[in-house]
């Protein structure tokens, strides 16, 4: 059997592996990107697989500080932060973006990471 | 007291005010918004946290001044504004940035001033005879703060004290936890509209059943969803939300996890509340914010553990530049965090539901049909009353301010 190369995220979070390189975004723009870029299909999938564990990271990163949060777990944060970012998407608008809303390239996001 | 509507139309109905359009769309009542306002009170343009320490320092251009600002923390630690003009043959020292520096140099001759705005050095300075240097520093700009907030004054000698200009909101917003507060994000946008009209979607909740018909889809307005009080040419909305509905999963989570919601109303635990004395004056359970429209264009939105600052910067009459800055609670928690991005997400999702209807309102006044918008005084006074108090100090009888 192949050996698996070392996962990104802490131990207990493997079956969000897939989802690190498309959806763990430091920055409120990128994540932003991403749901207007993603189809609806693959924001439905990546929204079902982090919000199953979301009691168990909820649990996971209340043991650490932000100012102190290794890079496994920075990781897991900015999954559940892309959560954030997309439940309007599944739960409100049921598409990417806003319906009757300014164009998104008109409104120019900057945050701090 | 205010006048009631600013209109002369013959309509007998003391619940409507009738504001005339002339003023969002005349290029020339623009130029004397610019003297007699812009040019007149005391505007803000950031935060002490930008230049907190010796050195640092911003730059505003603000067209609407014709000005370009620079904002400096001195060596001797005080916050000074200066034109951002080299005294010698009037170049602009710096362009839009922001960052710590020891001089500012010109580049158009190398003259340099020190952060405390002295001139410095002058290259070749022997050829200009001898030169008093200690009175050609950068020319001064009126500043001063409030909750850390910068303001400036364009007029060289104000009329009066930023104090006495913000009047009663500083004793209004007194005990609001302004320093827990932190910058975690800004949206900007350049829309074509003119400014007062782009305020206008900004300070009545009449629109968020419509507007907002998705986002906020079970919106039940109490029979007025806001509060409006006014005081001298400032005011203030108290903005009530009935949210009765079933969080979706990643919502209530983020609810669960924080009180720091955007939309979190029918809080079961009030005490987490901001106490001040202008903040919920009525003590409703169903308080979501107050928003204090600091004339003539900042609107400083106050909430339980989150800041919002819109400022609105005409370039023309038919333009502005707008920014919002959120601030959130300073949390070092994970797992806040997580549910503050839920309220800024929404939070943002909602105003570009906010900014469809500007340019289409502005495009469509333009053409000159419509003569008076007619709103109402209980949901939309304070429309009424920023423009009555613009049209005020355009036409200089501002004493009913006082």
């Amino acid at each position: 059997m192949n050996r698996l190369p070392d996962g990104q995220l802490p131990k207990g979070f493997e079956s969000l592996e897939h989802l690190v390189n498309d959806w763990a975004l430091p920055r409120e723009a990128e994540r932003n990107q991403k749901r207007l870029t993603a189809s609806m299909d693959d924001i439905q999938s990546f929204y079902d697989c982090v919000l199953e564990l979301m009691d168990a990271l909820v649990a996971h990163l209340s043991e650490y500080k932000l100012s102190d949060l290794p890079d496994p777990e920075r990781k897991l944060m900015y999954l559940a932060l892309s959560l954030m970012e997309v439940a309007p998407a599944v739960e409100i608008y049921h598409q990417p973006d806003i319906p009757d809303a300014i164009p998104a390239a008109r409104l120019i996001i900057r945050s701090p990471v | 007291m205010l006048r009631r509507g600013p209109g002369t139309l013959p309509m007998n109905n003391e619940s409507v005010d009738l504001i005339p359009v002339e003023p969002n769309i005349s290029a020339d009542y623009f130029e004397r918004e610019r003297d007699a306002i812009f040019k007149q009170v005391w505007l803000k343009v950031g935060r002490i946290e930008e230049v907190a320490d010796s050195g640092d320092f911003f730059v505003r251009d603000l067209s609407v001044l014709n000005a370009s600002i620079i904002i400096v923390r001195g060596s001797d630690g005080e916050l000074r504004a200066f034109h951002n003009i080299c005294r010698h043959r009037g170049n602009r020292l710096k362009p839009i940035c922001a960052g710590r520096a020891k001089t500012f140099t010109c580049g158009f001759h190398g003259w340099a001033f020190n952060v405390d705005g002295d001139l410095a050095h002058v290259p070749l300075e022997e050829q200009f005879g001898t030169l008093d240097k200690a009175s050609l520093g950068l020319l001064p700009v009126a500043i001063d703060t409030w909750q850390g907030f910068i303001f400036i004054n364009l007029d060289p000698n104000p009329s009066e004290t930023l104090a006495s200009y913000l009047g009663e909101l500083t004793s209004l917003v007194e005990g609001y936890p302004f320093v827990q507060m932190a910058q975690s994000g800004q949206w900007t946008a350049d829309i074509q509209s003119n400014w007062k009209t782009f305020q206008d979607a900004f300070v009545e909740a009449y629109h968020v059943q419509s507007v907002h018909r998705r986002s906020i889809p079970d919106y039940h307005a109490t029979p007025v969803p806001s509060d409006l009080t006014t005081f001298g040419r400032h005011s203030n909305l108290t903005f009530y939300l009935d949210f009765q509905h079933s969080p979706q999963p990643a919502e209530s989570w983020a609810f669960k996890a924080g009180s720091m919601a955007f939309l979190q109303a029918n809080d079961a635990d009030n005490n987490a509340q901001p106490t001040a004395k202008g903040i919920n004056r009525q003590s409703k359970p169903n308080w979501i914010f107050d928003e204090f429209l600091i004339f003539p264009n900042f609107h400083l939105f106050l909430g339980e553990g989150w800041m919002l600052c819109h400022d609105f910067w005409p370039i023309s009459v038919d333009q502005t530049d707008w920014s919002v800055s959120y601030f959130l609670q300073d949390v070092d928690s994970p797992v806040l965090k997580i549910a503050q991005e839920y309220s800024k997400v929404t939070m943002r999702d909602t105003i570009r539901e906010d900014l469809a209807t500007i340019e289409s309102t502005h495009s469509s006044q333009r053409s000159g049909a419509l003569e008076y918008m007619l709103v109402s005084a209980a949901l939309e006074g304070l429309v009424s009353h920023h423009h009555r108090v613009v049209d005020a100090y355009v036409t200089g009888n501002t004493d009913f301010l006082k």
